[in-house]
């Protein structure tokens, strides 16, 4: 196939990966390029030199489409116009006319898209409850792992997902109050400073992009969904359990049932729209809260995280395959 | 002087703890055993002054009603600040 400048277009379906850069390049200094979280879809266009190539390394997985019939969030990541195009060079992050952040150096593109685009999606989608928590699948369920910053839930979320439970999502746990389920947001895994070399210790085969050092939160890199995940980003999962992790320092594997209180304000007053989704907020809080069994666990090693909470899933399962064959409102 | 619980207000029983939601002021909080008393109370008896429900509940609890008055006097204030409690004047005045 070719266009109407007779350039090679991918073929449909092609994914990041197999695309040519020059192919991507083109996409976002025209229509953009088009990328379906699962609960979001952002259009993204830019004139950087450098986004093509971090985002082929990062999204490799998702397709190429530079086409679409609807996007919840448009954005540009632009160079300046001024002096800063060729002096100490830097990326501007646009959406509706206006520059909300601070730019960044030239070279870091996606980092700034990445926060950007996490801003923006917790800004405006209001459609569900916006949890911040990674969020894993396995056996249909869904794990929730709320925490505040610095606690190890991504880097927790990023081993999960490199042994065998389904990532839906880092930042975003995305849930559907009238469906009661969560919903993928498909976005990167960001890891920072030391999670970086721990998963990659952990799993050797990580795909991670490039390393940016010099964040506001320090070195930054990003890890992009596997090819399953990808293709089930539309396919959400009940969910099943909530565990709040944190890692210390020479700590032992420890798992410990949370208090239904902790776990209320864990789940609410750590979520992004709480407040906004008013009464629908805290009935989506409180259906969670009655449906979800939960922990808190203190690690050091990934993965006796990893096999503790693998063990822990069984009597999830079990106790929900109870609650299914019951039909009662499950009771904490 | 007559207290209300707020319409629509929302009550979720978590062990140690009550968290609550308010419609009017949109926010939510957690309540400890005597305020949600109160909210309890005035749900299942509609209006009631604040000496009734520390009679009551002194009752219910088989406690000196000092105590319980004394308890309860903070309570009063925050759950009002908090849009969960209404007086019968300030119910009244809206309606009009």
């Amino acid at each position: 196939m070719i266009d109407a400048s007779g350039s090679p277009l991918p073929l449909p379906g092609a994914d990041l990966q197999c695309t040519p850069l020059p192919e991507i390049r083109s996409a976002l200094a025209g229509p953009g390029l088009w990328f379906d979280y699962g609960a979001a879809v952002l259009r993204v266009r830019s004139d950087s030199a450098t986004l093509a190539a971090q985002l082929k390394a990062v999204y490799h997985s998702f397709p190429f489409a530079c086409r679409g019939t609807w996007a919840d969030l448009h954005v540009q990541i632009e160079r300046p116009k001024n002096l800063r195009r060729w002096l100490a060079p830097q990326v501007l992050f646009r959406c509706d006319s206006r520059l909300p952040f601070e730019p960044y150096p030239a070279d870091s593109p996606l980092p700034l898209l990445e926060w950007g685009g996490n801003w923006l999606i917790g800004q405006r989608l209001h459609h569900a409850l916006l949890l911040h928590s990674g969020v894993v699948e396995r056996d249909g369920l869904a794990l929730l792992l709320p925490a505040i910053p610095g606690s190890g839930k991504s880097t927790l979320t990023a081993a999960l997902s490199l042994r065998g439970w389904r990532l839906l999502s880092d930042e975003f746990g995305v849930y559907d109050p009238r469906e009661q389920t969560l919903r993928p947001m498909l976005k990167p895994v960001a890891l920072k400073n030391e999670s970086i070399d721990a998963i990659l210790r952990f799993a050797p085969e990580a795909r991670l992009g490039p390393r940016f050092p010099k964040t506001r939160k320090g070195t930054v890199a990003h890890l992009g969904a596997l090819a399953d995940a990808v293709a089930r980003r539309h396919e959400p999962a009940r969910p099943g359990a909530v565990i709040l992790p944190r890692w210390v320092k020479n700590s032992g594997t420890r798992l410990e049932a949370l208090p239904p209180d902790r776990l209320f304000t864990a789940l609410a007053f750590n979520a992004f729209n709480f407040t906004t989704l008013g009464v629908a907020g805290f009935d989506a809080v409180v259906g969670l809260l009655r449906r979800c069994p939960a922990w808190k666990l203190e690690y050091s090693d990934l993965s006796d995280a990893v096999e503790a909470i693998g063990a822990l899933w069984r009597e999830v399962c079990s106790r929900n395959d109870v609650m299914l064959r019951s039909s009662v409102e499950p009771i904490r | 002087m007559l207290y209300r619980l707020v319409e629509g207000a929302r009550i979720e029983p978590l062990d140690v703890a009550w968290a609550c939601f308010s419609p009017l002021s949109g926010e939510t909080v957690l309540l400890n055993t005597e305020a949600a008393a109160i909210l309890e109370l005035l749900a299942n008896h509609g209006p009631t002054s604040d000496d009734t429900v520390a009679r009551i509940l002194a009752a219910d609890t088989r406690t000196d009603i000092a105590d319980v008055t004394e308890a309860l006097r903070h309570a009063w204030d925050q759950l009002i600040a908090a849009g969960l409690v209404r007086t019968d004047a300030a119910h009244e005045y809206q309606q009009r």
